[in-house]
């Protein structure tokens, strides 16, 4: 077990602390009335001497009390229960809010690197692991230390008061630690174990997501075979290195009670020479030894459990741990109101991997409510560009500034609210036709986001669907890329911010359509900055500027004309379409 | 019930031999006591310091023995428990693949990937936890109950009559209560699954709209909800414990206080009291123990309902019949209509067309016009369609699934990849495509640049192919629709969308080169260009069908696109 591991674990659980102290007072009332139980009843046995001899008025005593310790036993072990449901699946919920709320807070180029299946399975799978571990843990360790020290404290005092040298007692306590390392060998190993099954795991759920959301795609060209078999693969990885984890984890319980056995033997042959020898020690005393010997094996072997099955928890909140350390995204603080739309890049250089440049050195200046077309090759870093101005990314040198506010200084938030944005593969998130258009605008009327829809023409495809705008749809409910496009430009239609950007906004729409949504894009965009990115360049001829870019660098910029009389990549490209 | 039993197929004697090695283990603990007696009854009581030697080294071998005979019962249980999850993922699996589009649209993602994932996690632990307990727990039980009957006294003994049914009983009632709450918790974890995949997938929109303090909001509300249930389903399952301690200890006051009565009267001695009072604490102790697996059976009962209702979806089934070939042309559709759902209007009304073998038809129409629903009924996306639709004079229907995917590629309209190299997601189509194929067909798709980003075959494509932009993307799912050299027909759903004009002139051009027959959806005429036959859909409908002088001359919306487009562009 590594202590940081530990210390992981402790911090996730030490906002409980009172679920915590509760559980173990309420262990203490069970333990003590379990052990106490017993006792009650070998006195009633003694009192059941023989025919005629039968003490009825102190059994009747010991039963009354009996049964109020059954009592209290009932309630400390239901009322242990619920404390302790309660705050573990409490512990979980926030791990996962943690996880979620990080998220939420990292930046884009880290959830672009990392598979999201994987991040999927920290914040849904591993905190579960968590869960199972913490329930197990306080159900059975504070109990378990409970009954040990208990069970030692009853020997001590009755082998002391009964023979003077607590011969058995010294034996059971030296022997106790070979138990103890046996523990924790197998939990290190469990431990590591465990937590490259987590790998394997998450490995697989990663790719169990991208198949299963995917699965179309993997009909129409017949992989079903090919997907089996690397899933065979990654299953069989997955079963082997669950083998190793689960048997590990459980080879703990037998060996310990194969110490205890030993143990056991060694009190029946000491006792039996002490019994000999004439110490004092009667054969009903040796009973008593031997039968709390048995007692003192349950709990270590609980514990020893306990300890085997936390490892698979430690692993899981050492992933959820390392998430929720990754350094959040960087957020200005200044919150700019509405933005007048006047953007200036300054010296911006960027790219994505050090080794590979892609923007130099770009500078450029934007005045409120020009319309500005960028136009290159796919890859030249349009996208990019876009990535910076809205700040998913933050560039590695240079400055861009929104009005005269330096954009890191701005806070994400603020500055989003001044920017439309639609994307070329656009997101439809479960939920109906309302919800989506409303995204950024919650609080809007039916009528503002049928408008919406309707001025960016996703109204008629809306009407034929069986509940209209009520219509639950999804990402993969079957509407076509086009439709999605309708409806991501029906978002910003309702927003109106002061910046556009459109990113290929228009590239599975249909031309007729397009035409018409350009009408009202012109609409919407009159007085405010826009960013079109577009590869049908008769929808960017009356841009007022056209940046053209090539390998991550703005190679021409100016109007329609004057780049066709210059004559040069753009003219290229331009002319391309015709051939 | 009889599937549950189908996935420890492979594993039958780890599955048989766990138990009865647990009950070996069962064994040699129940012989301590016995040996004790010995060491008591003859060593002590003669002074035979030999004896007690001899004694406690074979409770020591006793010790041994059931260490050996539980490494190999927890090792068989690991092995039969991890190899059924195994199984049960991979039949779901495969289930999946088999699973028809509708089926999928209807499943969700989200509930698949949970199934396949944390349910089988359950049976996994639940499988582990019966197999070491299984035997034991009921062999300890009964042994106890039939040696107080046998060995002790059968009148007192009575009382396990009442007990053990009675326990039985709160345990069933417990666990199929459980069952159901549990099987809550398990549906509205797919719900946060589902809030959790969005959240990820929709990362880029929820940062665009500031979405994230809304994203919170709803995962916390699920979230909480989740905590609920889960928290019911446990807390109700945690009554067991406390009421069968309870009720076991009851019975041992039960015990006695009869037991008195009876030894007061003579009819029983004090040892068969104390007999009985022993095997009704060992019943005890067990009885906790199954009662805990009671607990991780609930959970795996849950889960293996959720896993059988997916293993139950119906599948389509696919009738191999020899049909003779109608003399229609290559393809032959007429008066095809299509809706996704039986209450929707028509998502295609009375299509018919013809196309001859080799000839390139273009589709062209308007944002949920029908295009890619047509293209999906090519590749049998879905098939409840009614009319005529043939190729190669075959009925649509009576081709397997797999007979009619091979006689097509397709570039879908959603361009994506899967993680793992280049070579990989272009060996789709031809699994053993040599190099020079590839490389080939990454050049016809104007994708060498690509190529070179990803740095060559042996490139990595990641997850959903996310380090590569849109345009890159479609051209690597044209190259992979190439790579199919075998294909009768290629279907472009709109595969172009992406690209800028030269790069779609010099696609187009290389298409030439390939003889198959195309099938070319597209919002532009430029893509349309060399199509012998043009469909213009409007609505579901067929608003002009033929050569591009044919629909210019008859369609109004075709003339409009038209207009517009070249006129702009020239």
């Amino acid at each position: 077990m590594k202590k940081s591991s530990l210390k992981n674990l402790l911090k996730i659980v030490s906002p409980y602390k009172k679920g915590f102290i509760l559980v173990t007072i309420l262990s203490a009332f069970f333990v003590l009335s379990t052990l106490a139980l017993p006792l009650l009843f070998g006195e009633a046995v003694d009192s059941i001497v023989g025919k005629g001899l039968v003490d009825f008025k102190k059994i009747t005593n010991l039963f009354i009390l009996a049964g109020i310790l059954i009592l209290v036993a009932f309630v400390s072990q239901r009322l242990l229960n619920v404390i302790n449901n309660k705050t573990t699946y409490k512990i979980v919920r926030d791990l996962r809010k943690q996880a979620f709320l990080k998220v939420q807070n990292l930046p884009l180029s880290y959830l672009d690197k990392t598979s999201s299946g994987e991040t999927i399975s920290m914040i849904v799978s591993d905190a579960d692991r968590v869960g199972e571990g913490l329930l197990l843990t306080f159900e059975q360790l504070f109990s378990g230390i409970l009954t040990i020290i208990s069970i030692i404290i009853i020997m001590l005092v009755k082998e002391i008061s009964s023979t003077g040298i607590p011969y058995i007692t010294i034996l059971v306590l030296l022997l106790t630690p070979i138990s103890i390392f046996i523990a924790q060998f197998v939990s290190k190993k469990s431990f590591n174990n465990f937590k490259a099954r987590a790998e394997v795991n998450s490995k697989q759920i990663a790719f169990i997501n991208e198949h299963v959301t995917n699965e179309k795609v993997i009909k129409i060209f017949s992989q079903e075979q090919n997907s089996l078999n690397k899933f065979k693969e990654l299953n069989e990885q997955n079963r082997k290195i669950s083998l190793k984890a689960i048997f590990f984890s459980s080879t703990v319980n037998p060996t310990t009670r194969f110490v205890y056995n030993v143990i056991y033997a060694l009190i029946c042959l000491v006792g039996g020479f002490l019994i000999l020898g004439g110490a004092g020690l009667t054969i009903g005393g040796l009973f008593v030894y031997l039968s709390y010997a048995n007692q003192y094996t349950k709990p270590f072997n609980e514990i020893s459990s306990v300890m085997a099955e936390l490892q698979n928890s430690l692993a899981s909140a050492d992933r959820i741990t390392n998430l929720c350390n990754m350094a959040n995204e960087q957020d200005g603080q200044v919150k700019v109101d509405r933005l007048s739309g006047q953007i200036e890049f300054n010296d911006v250089s960027f790219s994505y991997t050090p080794t590979k440049k892609l923007i130099q050195n770009l500078s450029l200046k934007v005045e409120k409510g020009q319309n500005v077309a960028i136009v290159g090759p796919t890859g030249c870093g349009k996208t990019t560009l876009i990535n910076l101005l809205v700040k998913f990314y933050s560039a590695n040198s240079g400055q861009i500034f929104y009005d005269k506010d330096f954009i890191e200084n701005i806070t994400k938030s603020s500055l989003r609210h001044n920017i439309g944005m639609v994307l070329q593969d656009c997101y439809i998130f479960t939920g109906s036709v309302k919800d989506n258009v409303k995204l950024g605008k919650p609080d809007a009327t039916d009528e503002e986001v049928i408008n919406a829809c309707k001025n960016s023409y996703a109204d008629t495809f809306i009407e034929r669907l069986p509940n209209g705008y009520d219509t639950i749809i999804s990402e993969n409910s079957g509407l076509s890329q086009g439709q999605k496009q309708l409806l991501s430009i029906a978002r910003i239609m309702l927003l109106s911010p002061p910046i556009l950007i459109l990113d290929e906004a228009t590239s599975s729409i249909d031309f007729r359509t397009e035409k018409r949504i350009q009408e009202g894009i012109a609409k919407l965009s009159k007085g405010k900055t826009t960013f079109t990115v577009a590869h049908r360049l008769a929808t960017i001829v009356n841009a007022d500027t056209i940046l053209v870019m090539k390998d991550g660098d703005v190679v021409e910029q100016g109007t329609h004309l004057q780049l066709l009389q210059r004559n040069g990549f753009y003219a290229n490209i331009y002319n391309s379409q015709f051939e | 019930m009889k599937r549950f039993f189908y996935y420890f197929k492979g594993y039958v004697a780890e599955t048989i031999l766990s138990p009865l090695f647990k009950m070996l283990e069962a064994i040699s603990e129940l012989c301590v006591p016995l040996v004790v007696a010995k060491i008591i009854d003859v060593g002590v009581a003669n002074g035979d310091r030999a004896y007690i030697i001899k004694y406690s080294l074979l409770l020591v071998l006793l010790g041994v023995a059931g260490l050996v005979v539980a490494l190999f019962a927890q090792y068989f249980a690991s092995k039969s428990a991890t190899g059924y999850a195994s199984k049960v993922r991979l039949s779901l699996m495969e289930k999946t693949h088999k699973l028809s589009f509708k089926q999928l649209d209807e499943q969700g993602a989200s509930k698949l990937v949970n199934v396949m994932t944390e349910d089988v996690m359950q049976v996994q632990t639940g499988v582990n936890l019966t197999l070491r307990l299984l035997l034991r727990s009921p062999f300890i039980v009964f042994g106890a109950v039939l040696f107080s009957f046998l060995f002790a006294d059968a009148k007192a003994s009575l009382i396990y009559t009442v007990l053990i049914p009675l326990l039985l009983f709160i345990v069933y009632f417990i666990m199929t209560q459980g069952i159901k709450k549990f099987k809550k918790a398990r549906n509205t974890a797919d719900q946060m699954l589902l809030a959790t995949r969005e959240n990820l997938y929709g990362v880029r929109e929820v940062r665009a709209f500031s979405l994230e303090g809304q994203e919170e909001q709803k995962f916390n509300a699920i979230n909480e909800n989740l905590k609920t249930d889960n928290t019911k389903a446990s807390n109700f399952l945690s009554f067991l414990n406390p009421l069968t301690y309870s009720l076991v200890n009851i019975g041992i006051i039960i015990l006695i206080y009869s037991g008195a009565i009876r030894v007061n009267a003579g009819a029983i001695s004090t040892g068969v009291v104390v007999a009985l009072y022993n095997y009704m604490s060992q019943i005890l102790v067990e009885l906790i123990k199954f009662v805990n697996l009671t607990i991780s059976v609930s959970k795996m009962f849950a889960s293996l309902e959720r896993i059988n209702k997916v293993l139950d979806l119906p599948e389509d089934k696919q009738e191999f019949k020899s049909v003779e070939n109608q003399k229609v042309p290559y393809i032959f559709i007429n008066g095809l209509n299509f809706t996704y759902t039986n209450k929707g209007k028509n998502v295609l009304d009375n299509l018919s067309l013809s196309l001859e073998k080799g000839q390139t038809l273009g589709i062209i129409g308007g944002t949920g016009s029908g295009k890619s629903t047509l293209c999906s009924l090519f590749y049998r996306g879905y098939d409840s369609y009614e009319g005529d639709f043939y190729i190669n004079g075959k009925s649509l229907k009576d081709y397997t699934d797999t007979e009619i995917r091979q006689l097509l590629a397709v570039v879908p309209q959603k361009a994506v990849l899967f993680d793992g190299t280049l070579r990989e997601n272009l060996t789709w189509g031809k699994k053993d495509a040599t190099d020079k194929e590839l490389l080939h067909a990454v050049d016809m798709s104007a994708a060498s640049e690509v190529l070179n980003k990803c740095g060559g075959l042996d490139g990595v494509i990641e997850e959903s192919g996310k380090n590569l932009s849109g345009g890159q993307r479609q051209r690597l799912t044209i190259a992979r629709a190439l790579v199919k050299d075998d294909a009768e027909i290629i279907i472009f759903d709109d595969s172009f969308s992406a690209l800028d004009f030269a790069t779609e002139a010099k696609l187009l051009k290389n298409l030439n080169s390939y003889s198959c027959t195309k099938i070319i959806v597209s919002q532009r005429v430029s893509s349309l260009r060399c199509a012998d036959k043009i469909l213009v859909l409007e609505k579901g409908k067929i608003d002009a069908f033929g050569t591009m002088e044919e629909v210019l001359s008859s369609s109004e919306i075709f003339r409009e696109i038209y207009n517009s487009q070249v006129k702009e562009e020239v």
